[in-house]
């Protein structure tokens, strides 16, 4: 919401001024390194879990991954699961699968140093795809190119909301030319409790199979993705608010949140 | 006119005149030569015999052969004499004179090159005044506030140049009269309209052109000024046979009007107005317009040769809207506003030639919409969102005495004293512990004018001049100033949507103390002038936010803010050669400026985001003769501090990032230089329609200045860079100015 207003100054500013950029060299601050953590379980799914460390931003270094961690999930009926090491500092669970009435802990053991972390799991919001917008050619512009989007229909629940949206094209997640930074997130604060012909931000060409997933999510973890948008999206603070850290819901400092959600998926494929 | 120099021949007896065109002299009864002067106009003498009271209505003319000579309407050892310190006053002559962005001749622009307020870059019409923020200014124009005094998000101000008689900035010494921010006061004050003849003046830009009318409406009795600007860029595009560019808008207006009325010897009045809206369009999907409208009506009363008044209504608003629409769904529009409207009554008061008092009271009543939000068409998944309003009555009271003790000593003290409160229609949440959302007790309805919180306090304003001999004295100064609205924004850049709220139960007062020192000399029978100030500004109940604020449309904005303390101190170093065929100013500020504020940065100090150790200027105007004039200036500033990352990390896909205390790291120095090149051509002189051409280069030597620096992900290696944004240059501009 706030990065659409936010838009309108950007573009105003870059038709104003025609600026120029070039890449620069500043000597940045250093800061002690942090472990970082996303965690993530689903209604009806094991939970997954991705341990990393944080690097020096200019530095081309990949981030260095964490394989010897413990990770403990527990949940409040006092079950326990160990999570397994799958690679790449990621670790999986395969016992307790997501339930919308349970609380879950999260432990992470992880170089001498312990994070934990609670969430619940928010039930899916269901929603169909009813068809899909044609933007032609003129009426394409930067912002709504040619093609179609397809459109959503949706009933929210009441009260406060938290979600996330994914985009695939053809099965693979739908990232087009410059647009990696773009996060796709919402809460329920001016949004009427009845979607019609809510749009995809991309648009779609005829015969691919357009694919969208919903999760709704805890404000925890809005807010993780909220701040990370803003960091993504940020002007330096010259318009908005100036980047900072982002929230979590562990303990000791680590980074990144501990995701509950519950996700529905639909998919169309484009026909003329 | 205003600051012509009255003495009495043979006596060191002497007066100038103030704002009002009055001056009063008391003398032993006798009989007098009395000389006026005012630069640019012919001398009088006039022989006085005084047996009693008398009053003197003296009309000046314009001096015939050296019509060209800037009227400054400062006494010339003003800088010395005047008690005023901290003080900069800049003429519309001054102002158009200077090299310009666009060649759109900016007072705003004019103003940052004056010691004590920090380089602002480009793109940026805001005041950064000893230390105080953008919004620590109160701005006037005919004495109604602005408040947003920029266009195009900053590249412009809204002051066109051709409306302006004068601008003048107090960084500290602010009269009494004036109040309710905490850094600075910059009065502009528009021409009042020839009485005698109908002119026009203008000048057509690249981007602008502007027009000024004025006349009388009864000779020697009345007058009207109207002048309005208007950019073009917009016009272009509607060049174009492509309807998705034609389609676009983007321009901006204003329009000044005044008339002025001379009922009788004892009474004017004036009405004075200002309209100004910026408009953005993009194609069907993005929409915004917001601007700033003022007027001011002023009744002038003589009671007698001592005592003058002032009446003034004033009113001032500012509006901002925005529509965005993407397939109908997401469609809405959000809009947010402030209104103030005053009434004033002040009175002058001149008992005898050592004192002049001021004094007077004001109330006012503001109404702050801090945002409306709804949806605009059938479909619209948005629903509306509208916070509640807030109110807030005002009432002030001041007196103030300049007093001459002795030829050496003058002292001016004052003291002011406001109340504020913020009142209903409005809803107000109460909280359990600290203020955050999760701890929201209840929720408060306030009926209309029922008192939600009332604030207030004195404000003393002292200054002091020892003149050490006719050419150097000693000023000192301590203020305190009150600010009771409070401008919602951690951007840097003054942005139309941000709104202001008032003083109530979350937002405390802001506070000023500050105690300046200077030291003032004239050189060369005042052909320069040169000063030096040491200042130390402490400022309580400033506002910061936390981490990732939520500003927009917040119903608890006081959960996003912080509030402690900010303190700035500084060395200004100024010279100015005032007359001759080279004049300008070199002016040099070495300056800090840092908060700490309990909840930000962990509690610990940290600098403002326009801290600057270092800020140069120099401006240098030569005319070589009356064809051909050239015009330069210089800006040096060491960099701004900003925040950017210390570490990243990688996240479901995306590049995160840690970031170390606030604005850790500073920007590069900010440097730039302009030339402007004036023809004035010589046939002018004979011909009713005189035209002068005005190049200008902005930029340069084409420096690469950050107006901002991003994070970005290098979209071939993925790589992690910085990537400052810049204004392109050099920027050339070419201007005809007339007048007929």
């Amino acid at each position: 919401m706030k990065n659409i207003i936010k838009l309108g100054l950007v573009i105003m500013t870059v038709t104003v001024t025609a600026s120029c950029t070039q890449t620069i060299d500043l000597k940045l601050k250093d800061v002690p390194e942090r472990t970082v953590i996303q965690a993530e379980i689903l209604k009806d799914s094991f939970v997954t879990v991705r341990v990393t460390k944080t690097a020096p931003y200019l530095q081309n270094s990949p981030t260095p991954v964490i394989a010897s961690a413990t990770i403990v999930l527990s949940d409040d009926l006092g079950n326990t699961e160990i999570l397994n090491y799958t690679g790449d500092g990621k670790y999986k669970g395969n016992t307790i699968v997501g339930n919308t009435s349970r609380i879950y802990t999260l432990t992470v053991d992880a170089e001498g140093k312990q994070y934990s972390a609670i969430t619940t799991i928010p039930d899916a919001v269901p929603f169909v795809i009813t068809g899909r917008n044609y933007v032609s050619e003129e009426e394409a512009n930067n912002f709504h190119k040619e093609g179609y989007y397809p459109t959503i229909q949706a009933s929210l629940p009441s009260g406060d909301t938290y979600y996330l949206f994914k985009y695939y094209k053809n099965d693979t997640l739908y990232v087009p030319e410059g647009a990696q930074d773009d996060i796709f997130i919402s809460d329920s604060k001016f949004i009427g409790t009845e979607i019609d012909g809510y749009e995809t931000p991309y648009e779609y060409e005829v015969g691919d199979v357009a694919r969208i997933d919903i999760y709704r999510i805890t404000k925890e973890a809005f807010n993780f993705y909220n701040e990370l948008s803003l960091q993504l999206n940020n002007d330096g603070g010259f318009f908005s608010t100036p980047p900072a850290n982002t929230s979590t819901n562990f303990s000791n400092g680590a980074v990144g949140v501990f995701m509950g959600a519950g996700r529905h998926t639909e998919s169309l494929t484009i026909v003329p | 006119m205003i600051g012509a120099i009255i003495t009495v021949k043979g006596t060191d007896q002497g007066a100038v005149t103030n704002e009002y065109g009055f001056f009063s002299l008391t003398l032993p009864e006798g009989t007098y030569t009395i000389v006026i002067s005012y630069l640019g106009f012919n001398k009088i003498e006039k022989e006085v015999q005084l047996t009693e009271n008398v009053r003197l209505p003296i009309e000046m003319e314009e001096e015939t052969e050296n019509i060209e000579v800037i009227v400054t309407g400062e006494r010339e050892d003003k800088n010395v004499t005047d008690t005023k310190m901290s003080a900069q006053t800049l003429t519309a002559e001054q102002i158009k004179k200077l090299p310009a962005l666009f060649g759109e001749v900016d007072v705003i622009k004019n103003i940052q090159t004056l010691p004590g307020v920090a380089i602002a870059g480009e793109g940026n019409t805001g005041l950064y005044v000893r230390g105080g923020g953008s919004d620590q200014n109160l701005i006037l124009i005919d004495e109604a506030p602005v408040f947003n005094a920029s266009h195009l998000l900053g590249i412009f101000s809204v002051f066109n140049s051709d409306a302006l008689k004068s601008a003048e900035l107090y960084k500290a010494g602010i009269p009494a009269q004036h109040g309710g921010r905490l850094s600075s006061l910059l009065d502009i004050r528009t021409r009042d309209g020839n009485m005698k003849k109908y002119s026009a003046t203008g000048g057509i830009g690249l981007i602008s052109s502007r027009l000024t009318l004025e006349g009388p409406i009864q000779k020697d009795k009345s007058s009207f000024l109207i002048s309005g600007r208007r950019t073009y860029a917009d016009l272009f595009l509607k060049l174009s046979p492509d309807p998705k560019t034609n389609n676009n808008q983007l321009y901006f207006y204003d329009v000044n009007a005044k008339l002025n009325f001379k009922l009788n010897d004892n009474n004017r009045v004036f009405f004075a107005g200002y309209f100004g809206r910026d408009l953005f369009k993009f194609q069907d999907n993005f929409k915004m317009g917001w601007g700033n409208g003022t007027g001011t009506f002023r009744w002038n009363h003589i009671f007698n040769d001592r005592v003058f008044s002032n009446t003034t209504l004033i009113y001032s608003s500012f509006n901002y809207s925005q529509d965005i629409n993407f397939g109908g769904a997401q469609a809405f529009n959000y809009s947010t506003g402030l209104s103030e409207t005053t009434l004033k009554q002040d009175f002058s008061y001149y008992p005898n030639t050592s004192h002049d008092v001021t004094f007077g009271i004001a109330g006012s009543y503001r109404n702050y919409k801090p945002g409306t939000f709804k949806p605009t068409t059938d479909n619209s998944i948005f629903k509306e969102t509208k916070l509640p309003d807030y109110n807030s009555i005002e009432g002030a009271l001041y007196l103030s005495d300049k007093y001459k003790i002795n030829h050496r000593i003058t002292v001016e003290a004052g003291l002011r004293y406001v109340l504020f409160a913020t009142v209903g229609p409005g809803t107000a949440y109460t909280y359990d512990g600290e203020i955050k959302k999760e701890n929201i007790r209840d929720t408060v309805q306030y009926s209309s004018f029922q008192n939600v919180q009332t604030h207030g306090g004195l404000e003393p304003r002292l200054s002091g001049r020892y003149l050490i001999d006719d050419k150097s004295s000693l000023k000192v100064s301590y203020n305190r100033n009150y600010q009771y609205i409070h401008l919602i924004s951690n951007a840097l850049s003054p942005l139309p949507f941000n709104m202001w709220v008032p003083s109530n139960q979350y937002f405390k007062p802001a506070i000023a103390d500050q105690i300046a020192a200077g030291y003032f000399r004239n050189f060369k029978e005042n052909k320069f002038e040169a000063s030096g100030e040491i200042y130390y500004k402490n400022m309580t109940n400033v506002l910061d936010y936390i981490d990732n604020a939520d500003l927009l449309l917040n119903p608890q904005i006081e959960t996003q803010v912080k509030s402690g303390r900010a303190w700035s101190y500084g060395l200004e170093l100024y010279l100015k050669k005032n007359t001759g065929k080279t004049t300008g100013w070199v002016s040099y500020t070495w300056s800090k400026t840092q908060r700490q504020i309990p909840g930000i940065n962990n509690g610990e100090t940290y600098y403002a985001s326009y801290d600057r150790r270092h800020n140069f200027n120099l401006v240098v105007l030569h005319e070589f003769n009356d064809k051909y004039s050239l015009s330069g200036n210089f800006v040096y500033g060491t960099g701004r501090p900003v925040g950017l990352p210390g570490a990243r990390f990688e996240y479901d896909g995306y590049v995160g990032a840690v970031y170390p205390e606030r604005n850790s790291v500073r920007l590069q120095a900010y440097h730039r230089m302009d030339l402007s090149f004036t023809i004035t051509p010589r046939k002018n002189k004979t011909r009713k329609w005189k035209g002068t051409w005005n190049f200008s280069i902005y930029n340069v030597y084409a420096s690469k200045n950050p107006w901002t620096v991003l994070t970005t992900t290098n979209p071939d290696t993925k790589n992690q860079e910085l990537t400052m944004i810049y204004f392109p240059a050099p920027i050339p501009s070419v201007t005809y100015n007339f007048t007929f």
